[in-house]
């Protein structure tokens, strides 16, 4: 009997250069990722922290904190940031008031529809803003259809003048500028629960409003904080449905940064408070993480 | 490397490199003019300005005229972003510049004092001698288009002769529709201004713009809307949201091609008026080019261009050259009386008072 020769295996390559490999693939769009990314954010952080860089064209760069103490200690930016505020919570509940309803069809009612309802949804988010707002304009002016409207089926006899150039106008306009961006994570968080737990909700005596409170939002709230995350910050920084339908009340924070930056030529201060509020942001997000309770959720 | 030290050199280099950007050190004598003003030019010209100076119609003959000269153009959307650009780095020969946002230039020493020898229809020019336009015993542009500033009304809500001053604009009568110019505060600061009866609405003493502010505030719900582009403002007379703005006849034949029957009167307190012209840099590096080009855009035969294109020219000259549908519109006699609008030298106090304004 002939024994059989078992070829020796053929020498591995060395473990430790396998890390190497996803390393390589991923080491040129980390590096443009870098570059692109923190290059801007850290020439931001320059300008923020230097008193009269790029302002005259000296080029001496003088370290100074003036321009967050300017920033942070002006009255009249304190003003602006509360009526940021207001207009920015506002616009983000009235979204979350249609966005979990809409979601919530869309995930378990729609059936087929489902795609097409989220492709109109995408497919609306890509109109130019600008066409958006005047579009809102037309809507929502004097001889607008809404108050045309109004007038005809006789619930007021002239027209609403508040429905434009104002803040209730800027809320809605913000509003529905961000509507897919809200939906869209919220639906996704939606698609990942088994519809079977609100009939198990309903077979133990739950109404509609306890299955909501009890189960729905809780296993949303990944999701409720991704569109936060997506849709609260940026409605800080909006400056053009402010200056196109706010009128003479809507100035928010956006156009105090636009007017410092693009009006006064004020880069530092301007910087400045962006960092501001893009600390903020930050702040807000881990806040919003802990309320979500995302980490309970995913352990 | 630790990601903390490479972190801070790559905040070191970013702000190195930022800080070695450009910076002023040109020349700051007055710029030579042609000794023979007809001698051709070579070499290359870079000419900085907005948009609609540098358009090909009104480049293209000057390009025919100088075979042997490249002309190269770079636009920018202010005065405040040409002179960043320029303290960056970016070289230019001639620039176009504001009188109303001009120190941006002049404060970095970015501008060459011109010898009005050198403009062949220096004399006949509007402006001349605004503030600004000339700084001392210096000229510092050739003052080349203007815009002036009054009241636009809708005829079909306000009978012509029923307003005549900046102060209708805040009329109870017109309450809730009318209109004010954002783009920038200054017009409507001096707007308010002159409506307070102040003589010198570019030179406010601290109480004046104090009462400015104070006025424009306590009239927040008069106005419908702050304007910010002429599109805009278009859309708000065509909307019928408004009957009465602030504005230019240029811009009142553009709300009349929507249909409105919009008229354009000159305010008793005489109106304002934008004023822009190219001037020579500190930089520049072809200085006859320089020259032949500003007389170029001087000429009656480029005035006219510019005629057409619906803007008050500064040379009477180019008048009959004009296209007949333009000539009323552009015709520099309607600014005799105006009020050059120059930068305040207090003029963050303005931009200060304006945002108060928007933020209540």
């Amino acid at each position: 009997m002939e024994s059989a020769t078992i070829p020796a295996p053929a020498p591995r390559r060395p473990r430790a250069h396998r890390w190497l490999r996803p390393l390589a693939f991923l080491g040129t769009p980390t590096a443009l990722l870098l570059v692109l990314f923190l290059g801007p954010m850290l020439v931001m952080l320059g300008v923020a922290f230097d008193r009269g860089l790029l302002d005259g064209g000296q080029g001496a760069f003088n370290l100074t904190l003036t321009n967050f103490s300017d920033v942070i200690t002006d009255p009249l930016y304190r003003e602006v940031a509360v009526t940021t505020f207001e207009i920015a919570t506002a616009a983000m509940l009235a979204q979350l008031l249609v966005a979990v309803p809409l979601a919530y069809v869309i995930a378990f009612k729609a059936g087929r529809w489902q795609l097409p309802i989220l492709l109109f949804l995408v497919l609306a988010d890509e109109l130019n803003p600008m066409v958006r707002i005047y579009a809102w304009r037309m809507l929502l002016g004097r001889e607008g259809l809404i108050n045309e409207g109004l007038m005809r089926i006789g619930i007021t006899d002239q027209p609403i003048d508040a429905l434009l150039f104002s803040q209730f106008a800027v809320t809605l306009v913000l509003a529905t500028s961000y509507i897919t961006y809200t939906v869209i994570p919220i639906y996704g968080a939606m698609k990942a629960i088994d519809a079977n737990v609100f009939e198990a909700a309903r077979d133990l005596g739950a109404g509609w409003w306890t299955t909501t409170r009890r189960v729905l939002l809780p296993l949303i709230a990944p999701g409720i904080f991704v569109s936060l995350l997506l849709v609260y910050i940026p409605l800080f920084t909006d400056f053009a449905s402010p200056a196109l339908v706010g009128g003479t009340s809507g100035y928010m924070l956006g156009n105090v940064v636009n007017d410092l930056v693009l009006e006064s030529g004020d880069l530092n201060r301007g910087a400045a408070m962006s960092i501001i509020m893009l600390v903020l942001s930050a702040l807000f997000a881990l806040v919003a993480y802990r309320l979500a309770r995302i980490n309970r959720l995913e352990s | 490397m630790t990601p903390r030290p490479a972190l801070a050199a790559l905040a070191a280099i970013a702000v190195a490199a930022i800080a070695g950007c450009g910076g002023a050190g040109g020349d700051a004598e007055p710029a030579p003019a042609p000794s023979d003003p007809d001698a051709p030019v070579s070499g290359t010209l870079t000419v900085f300005a907005y948009q609609d100076t540098i358009t090909d119609e009104m480049l293209d003959p000057f390009r025919e005229a100088n075979p042997e000269l490249e002309v190269k153009t770079a636009s920018f959307g202010s005065n405040e972003e040409a002179a960043a650009k320029m303290a960056g780095g970016f070289e230019a020969d001639v620039v176009e510049v504001c009188l109303d946002e001009m120190s941006a230039l002049t404060d970095r020493g970015l501008l060459r004092p011109i010898d009005p020898a050198g403009i062949a229809d220096w004399d006949q020019l509007v402006f001349r001698d605004a503030d600004g336009v000339r700084d001392g015993d210096d000229v510092m542009l050739v003052p080349l288009s203007a815009g002036p500033q009054g009241l636009i009304y809708d005829a079909e809500e306000i009978a012509p002769g029923e307003i005549d001053s900046f102060a209708d604009l805040f009329d109870p009568a017109y309450a809730d529709r009318t209109a004010l110019e954002a783009d920038y505060p200054l017009p409507a600061i001096a707007e308010t201004a002159l409506a307070l009866g102040f003589d010198d609405p570019m030179s406010l003493t601290p109480e004046q713009l104090e009462q400015v502010k104070q006025k424009l505030i306590d009239s927040r719900d008069q106005f419908r809307s702050l304007w910010r582009s002429d599109a805009d403002v278009v859309n708000l007379f065509k909307s019928n949201e408004i009957a009465l703005a602030d504005g230019g006849p240029g811009l009142t034949e553009r709300i009349r091609d929507t249909g409105v029957d919009a008229r354009w009167v000159a305010p008793v307190e005489r109106p304002l008026s934008w004023v822009c012209g190219l001037a020579i840099t500190s930089d520049a590096t072809n200085v006859d080019a320089a020259y032949k080009l500003i007389n170029w855009q001087a000429s009656p035969e480029a005035q006219a261009i510019r005629a057409a294109n619906g803007y008050v020219v500064t040379n009477p000259k180019a008048i009959p050259l004009a296209p007949p549908g333009a000539r009323k519109t552009a015709d520099p006699s309607s600014i005799d009386n105006a009020i050059a609008e120059t930068e305040p030298p207090d003029y963050q106090e303005w931009v200060r008072a304006f945002r108060e304004f928007q933020a209540q």
